[in-house]
């Protein structure tokens, strides 16, 4: 059976889209097969880092909460975008992206779906595609899908920038994972400005959430000048950040 | 060589982005000045790209030098190097993911401000507000639909378990 791992931050703009697809691309790497589920389905967006282009897409995952498709019909093998030379069955690296079509995007936030169909098609995907891991890329806030990601994952992974507005918020999203009795929580601190002293910084995070702190990455000049256009943990996989990544990737597969 | 020959040399930790100074220090009457991650530099960086004893700046009787104690050497200009010699505005960078630091020797420049210039945003003291975060909590665990997800949720556990015991 699959590991779920969701991956949420509180607000917009902590690079949860990127960090998640770099760790599922690494994960992969190390040899398994993974999945990577765009919830975010008001705001989609991780599917351009794997350049991965919607044009000639029949289905999303929209199609599937919609009931035209079966939800593997929404995957696609987007190994070779991520990983250098793969071969056989593993790694294997699938995404299902949320439709960018404006008129889904509006429909969804008009009518809504049915997010018990969520929680069946994360499964059923999981079994389709004999993952053994899957990432769900959330969309920031807390809704009932959040909580749904929440309750349903193995592993929980919140991304958090060190400022004053991610630290309440995100302190109400640790206490309802705490509520739903998620196995695993795990912070990732994302753009940590230079000079910022780190050791008390997760000192201060441990001691609020009761939850670890997998990851400290600092505001990276490299990581921005790529923005969504590329995989950092691939293209520089030398790099200290890299090199954090790679052990929070380790850390999701222990 | 007498110590009180030797000229001030000022040090300024830069915002990478911006290239503001952070953190100065400034230092009289020596010949030689460490840094590094670990504490017991006399310029310690918590950067966790720069080496634990990554250089020291050493007067040769003539002018100051950089020089780099880490295998992640000092980049100047794009260029890696073992030593640097550092003039008025000289900037460098510890290790090619490290810190910029800026180094200045006109005293004229300097003043009283000089010894450390303290940026308070770079201590992270968040403050959390308990109750107002109770009440935001409340607000998703009261509604129905959060306590029909936790029974439905411990439910799917019980049955894997039975599932894994059964096996």
């Amino acid at each position: 059976m699959a590991k779920i791992i969701a991956v949420h931050s509180f607000r917009g703009g902590t690079g949860k889209s990127n960090i998640t697809a770099n760790l599922a691309a690494l994960v992969a790497l190390a040899g398994h097969r993974v999945g990577i589920i765009d919830t975010d389905i008001q705001s989609p967006g991780i599917h351009v880092i794997f350049g991965f282009n919607q044009d000639n897409v029949k289905y999303a995952l929209n199609d599937y909460l919609w009931g035209d498709c079966k939800i593997e019909e929404a995957a696609y093998d987007v190994t070779k975008a991520a990983i250098p030379e793969p071969s056989g069955e593993r790694p294997r690296l699938f995404l299902i992206p949320s439709s960018v079509k404006t008129g889904e995007i509006a429909r969804v936030l008009r009518d809504g779906y049915d997010v018990g169909l969520l929680n069946d098609g994360i499964h059923a995907v999981s079994r389709a595609l004999s993952l053994d891991y899957l990432f769900i890329d959330t969309h920031p806030g807390v809704n009932e899908e959040t909580l749904l990601s929440i309750a349903i994952c193995d592993r929980f992974l919140l991304i958090m920038r060190p400022d004053n507005q991610d630290f309440q918020g995100t302190a109400v999203t640790v206490e309802l994972a705490h509520r739903l009795e998620v196995q695993e929580i795990l912070l990732i601190v994302n753009k940590v400005p230079q000079g910022m002293d780190c050791g008390m910084l997760q000192k201060q995070i441990e001691s609020t959430y009761r939850a670890q702190v997998v990851g400290m990455l600092p505001l990276n000049a490299e990581m921005a000048s790529l923005a969504s256009s590329a995989l950092f943990a691939i293209r520089y996989s030398d790099h200290p950040l890299t090199q954090t990544l790679k052990g929070i990737a380790r850390r999701i597969m222990t | 060589m007498r110590t009180d020959m030797i000229p001030q040399i000022t040090v300024h930790l830069l915002d990478s982005a911006q290239g503001h100074p952070l953190q100065t220090w400034k230092f009289d009457n020596r010949d030689s000045v460490t840094m590094g991650r670990s504490p017991d530099n006399d310029i310690v960086v918590t950067d966790p790209y720069v080496s634990r004893s990554h250089a020291y700046l050493k007067f040769d009787g003539d002018q100051w030098r950089l020089i780099s104690l880490s295998r992640q050497r000092i980049f100047y200009e794009g260029q890696a190097l073992p030593e640097v010699p550092v003039g008025d505005g000289t900037v460098c960078r510890l290790g090619p993911h490290g810190c910029y630091l800026k180094f200045d020797q006109a005293e004229a420049q300097q003043d009283e401000r000089a010894t450390i210039s303290f940026d308070a945003t770079l201590m992270p003291i968040f403050k959390l507000d308990r109750e107002k975060m109770q009440q935001e909590v409340s607000q998703f665990v009261d509604a129905p639909y959060f306590q029909q997800l936790k029974d439905a949720v411990r439910q799917r556990r019980e049955q894997q378990q039975m599932e894994e015991t059964n096996r």
